[in-house]
This record gives C-alpha cells, sequence and structure tokens, in this order.
C-alpha cells in the first residue's frame, strides 16, 4: 500500500517509540511510562482486567520489586497510520529467567496511539497471551 | 463608574466567556452523542452475532481492521469473515452481549471497552463466560467502523468500567 509523507513519519515515530519503550520496561522507569502512556489510556493486561493510568503506573512498582531479569521485544508489527492516529499490532516476547532456567512468553499486543500537542502517547493497550507458534498475518 | 472602554472591554470578555462555554457545552454534547452511537452500534452487532449474518461483520468491520483473538491470534478481515459462518454452526446456542463499556470519543475516532458476557451451552448445562475487549472505531464517509480489535478471556469478577 502506497504511503504519504506524513503516514510514513507518523509509522517511524511510533515504532521508535514502542522500540525504546520495550527496551526501558525491564528497568521499571516510571517516567517511560508516564511518557508512553496518556492519562486517559484504557489498558487491559493479558489477564483480562481493564486498568487506569494510575493503575498500570501502579503495577510497574510492583514489577521492580519482584527483582525480575525479564526483557522485551517486538516481532511481527503490522502499524497502520490513520490522521492523527496510529495503530500498531505486534508480538511481544518476554525473555526471564526462573532458577537459571530461561524461559519465553509471547503475547499479541494492540495499541493505538493518538498525537497531542505534537506528542505521540497511547490511548488503548490491548494485550492477550499468545502461543509461541502464532506468526503474523 | 464605567467608562466606554471598560464597558467595551467588560462586553469582550462576557462574549468571549459565552463562546467558551458554548464550546465546552458543544463538546460534551458530541461526546455524549459519539457515546450513545457505538453502545448502540455495540449492542446491535453483538445481537445480530449468533444469526452469522456476514453482512452484519463486513458493515462493522473496516477493510483494514487488525483483530487478535482471545487465543492471542491476529487475523485480517477475510478471516473474519470466513469464520463467522463456521462459528454459527458450532455455537448455534450461544449469545452475546456488552456491559462495563467505556467509550473514550476522539473527534472522527474513538476507543471502546467493555466485557463480553458470553452465555453458551455445555453439554445441556447453560455457562457464562467473560472476555475483555477494546475496539478502536474510525468515523470515515459517515460511518463507524471498526479498525483494531482485541479479546481477552477475563476473569468472572472484573465487573469494573473505567472512565
Amino acid at each position: 500500500m502506497l504511503r504519504n509523507r506524513n503516514d510514513v513519519t507518523a509509522m517511524r515515530a511510533v515504532l521508535m517509540l514502542l522500540r525504546d519503550f520495550l527496551a526501558a520496561v525491564a528497568q521499571g522507569d516510571k517516567e517511560v511510562f508516564e511518557r508512553f502512556f496518556a492519562d486517559d489510556v484504557i489498558y487491559t493486561s493479558s489477564a483480562g482486567v481493564t486498568m487506569d493510568k494510575a493503575a498500570v503506573m501502579k503495577t510497574i512498582g510492583a514489577h521492580a520489586e519482584t527483582g525480575s531479569k525479564a526483557t522485551y521485544r517486538a516481532e511481527d508489527i503490522t502499524v497502520h497510520p490513520y490522521e492523527g492516529m496510529v495503530v500498531v499490532n505486534f508480538r511481544m516476547v518476554m525473555d526471564d529467567e526462573d532458577d537459571g532456567r530461561r524461559e519465553t512468553a509471547c503475547f499479541r499486543n494492540t495499541g493505538t496511539f493518538l498525537k497531542r500537542s505534537g506528542q505521540w502517547q497511547v490511548v488503548a493497550w490491548h494485550a492477550t497471551k499468545a502461543s509461541p507458534e502464532d506468526v503474523a498475518k | 463608574m464605567h467608562t466606554a472602554k471598560s464597558i467595551r472591554l467588560h462586553s469582550v470578555r462576557s462574549t468571549a466567556l459565552m463562546l467558551v462555554l458554548a464550546f465546552t457545552t458543544s463538546c460534551a454534547s458530541n461526546h455524549d452523542q459519539v457515546t450513545r452511537d457505538l453502545t448502540k452500534r455495540l449492542q446491535d452487532f453483538l445481537a445480530a452475532v449468533p444469526r452469522g449474518d456476514k453482512q452484519v461483520f463486513e458493515d462493522f468491520f473496516a477493510d483494514d481492521v487488525i483483530y487478535t483473538r482471545s487465543a492471542g491470534v491476529t487475523v485480517n478481515k477475510a478471516e473474519i469473515i470466513k469464520n463467522v459462518g463456521v462459528r454459527a454452526a458450532n455455537e448455534p446456542a450461544t449469545t452475546f452481549a456488552a456491559d462495563n463499556i467505556t467509550v473514550h470519543p476522539y473527534g472522527d475516532m474513538a476507543v471502546v471497552n467493555f466485557r463480553l458476557v458470553i452465555h453458551s451451552e455445555n453439554k445441556g448445562q447453560r455457562e457464562t463466560t467473560y472476555n475483555r475487549n477494546t475496539g478502536t472505531f474510525l468515523k470515515r464517509n459517515g460511518k463507524w467502523q471498526v479498525v483494531a480489535w482485541q479479546s481477552t478471556k477475563a476473569p468472572p469478577e472484573d465487573a469494573k468500567a473505567i472512565k
């Protein structure tokens, strides 16, 4: 599909945000989450629980306290740009370590990004547990 | 004592305040209208799902929709349509409803989150299960359609909508 220059710019900006966000998640940096998620975000975890931003921010502290060494990356990324809005779907791969054993879990995520005051932020985020064989269509 | 200049200034301020109030009221009213429209669109769609009418799905989902099932598999519109008949044949007694609906309108785009209530029959027993769903709607040519949809199995006690 042909994209105009604005679409390409939006796609690049959002992909960079996503990559930087996933790289920072492991550190549990609250500032990164504050910037990434809009104040009015609707966030649904892979456990099927929907949260607002305050609840998302609370989970970061809890995650950091577990001393988790998990790292996150995105694969099979699909980006659909619309005017002032971008939908991103990807497979999130979580690599973790449990008693010295490497473990990998996969999730399908959809994020809806909105550009407000020149800044892209997530207004909807939804995660679902996926099997490792899941390949994006 | 009011001079002509201070009266003019007061008049300009009053007009500006009225315009701001009118704009705020108009935004709130538009917000409520979108919430009503999308809630109805969602409820009509869910009520129609058991009929397995492909036209209903054609109308509800945009051609470029990204749809992620609760099994964690992402599909496109062609695959959604292909599965419509299969679902209707395999689960004829299953019905769907939405509760705890949250709508966040953003102009010609809106995010809708809700709990999907699934009433089904298993070995002659009625059972109810729940999913959490998020839909991103876009208004194109005057019609709201879904451009992103994702579903996740949810615990029964998750019954709160967020604002």
